[in-house]
């Protein structure tokens, strides 16, 4: 009977252990561009969103539903996460250049930006670009996928002349599959003929 | 005999399709003191421009810290004494794919959406031991106590 209750108490506490294993605390802060989600926190015991600026939540395991949001001070959060927040690398730098009609050539005025782009490669001393080309709706989506394409290694060609490094360079075309501006098909839409070029 | 010549060739043509099939999904971009990533089990030092693939394990030691981009845009960083698993990430515009499932098993890090939170916040999960985060935008910082 002892040899029972002892591995009786012997699992109880092992079940204890486990289940307090861990704890967690999430906490929703403002976007560099002072902007502010929203964030919900679900385990077995319930749920709970936060969307107010500094607004924390406590888990303390899986089953006990997360605690009541509580609002952190600049110096709290400043004393748990000063590690992580300084590690953020910089945001990456985007430039859109639009293209004339049914075409790949750049209009005049996102020509002005070429010199802009290439100084942002240098500076960053990047080895991470992207560039994917996109179309207005006007013509068939297998052609549009094709004219996107010429228009992102028109974009490459311009970007290696000017000393990028091919290899750090990825190309993707989504033809007219993601409008900058929702128009019905065979639209012409200047703001679509475009390329966006991503530098990390 | 037959059936062994091509088991044989089955055998070696798998791993070349399974490493055609994955591509990097984000990027080492700054390191401090400690930084390992596991993958197929492998730990190995990280560093600046390093590529990332599904499934790979981050870990930071004592005083070491670590910031990463995904193709997407999202940017994570992790704090000291931290471990995360990018269980899952897929990021195919042009196909309309979406996902993302990280795991964080110990540590503090900041998350800040890329394009998949923008385009479709409900890809997105991060789990804690204890908990599921859902994200509607933008930034958060989590911590993990073992």
């Amino acid at each position: 009977m002892k040899k029972i209750i002892s591995l009786f108490i012997g699992s109880v506490l092992f079940l204890a252990v486990s289940a307090c294993g861990t704890k967690s605390t999430v906490v929703l802060v403002p976007d560099p561009d002072g902007r502010i989600g929203k964030l919900t926190v679900t385990n077995q015991g319930g749920k709970q969103t936060l969307e107010e600026a500094n607004q924390s939540v406590q888990i303390k395991n899986k089953k006990t539903a997360p605690g009541i949001p509580v609002k952190l001070s600049h110096d709290e959060i400043a004393a748990v996460f000063s590690d992580a927040l300084d590690a953020q690398p910089l945001p990456p730098a985007k430039f859109i250049l639009y293209f004339l009609p049914d075409s790949n050539l750049l209009t005049r005025k996102s020509e002005k930006l070429l010199p802009q782009i290439i100084q942002t490669i240098l500076k960053r001393k990047s080895h991470d670009i992207v560039i994917s080309g996109h179309t207005d709706t006007v013509g068939t989506k297998e052609y549009n996928y094709r004219l996107s394409l010429e228009r992102a290694k028109t974009m490459f060609d311009i970007l290696v002349a000017n000393g990028a490094v091919p290899n750090d360079i990825r190309i993707t075309s989504h033809g007219e599959g993601n409008l900058l501006v929702k128009t019905p098909d065979e639209v012409a839409e200047p703001k679509n003929r475009r390329v966006e070029v991503v530098i990390r | 005999m037959k059936i062994s010549v091509i088991c044989l060739i089955i055998a070696l043509l798998v791993p070349c399709f399974a490493k055609a099939d994955t591509s990097s999904i984000g990027t080492i971009k700054n390191t401090k003191g400690e930084v390992t990533v596991v993958r197929n089990a492998a730990p190995a030092p990280a560093h600046i421009g390093d590529r990332l693939y599904p499934e790979d394990i981050l870990q930071t030691g004592t005083n070491s810290s670590t910031g990463i981009i995904f193709e997407d845009n999202t940017m994570l960083s992790l704090g000291p004494d931290t471990e995360i698993i990018i269980s899952n990430y897929v990021f195919a515009p042009e196909k309309g794919l979406f996902s993302m499932i990280i795991q964080m098993i110990k540590g503090t890090a900041s998350y800040l959406s890329g394009i998949i939170g923008q385009q479709s916040p409900e890809a997105v999960e991060f789990q804690t031991p204890d908990a599921t985060i859902g994200i509607r935008g933008t930034q958060f910082l989590v911590k993990v106590e073992i």
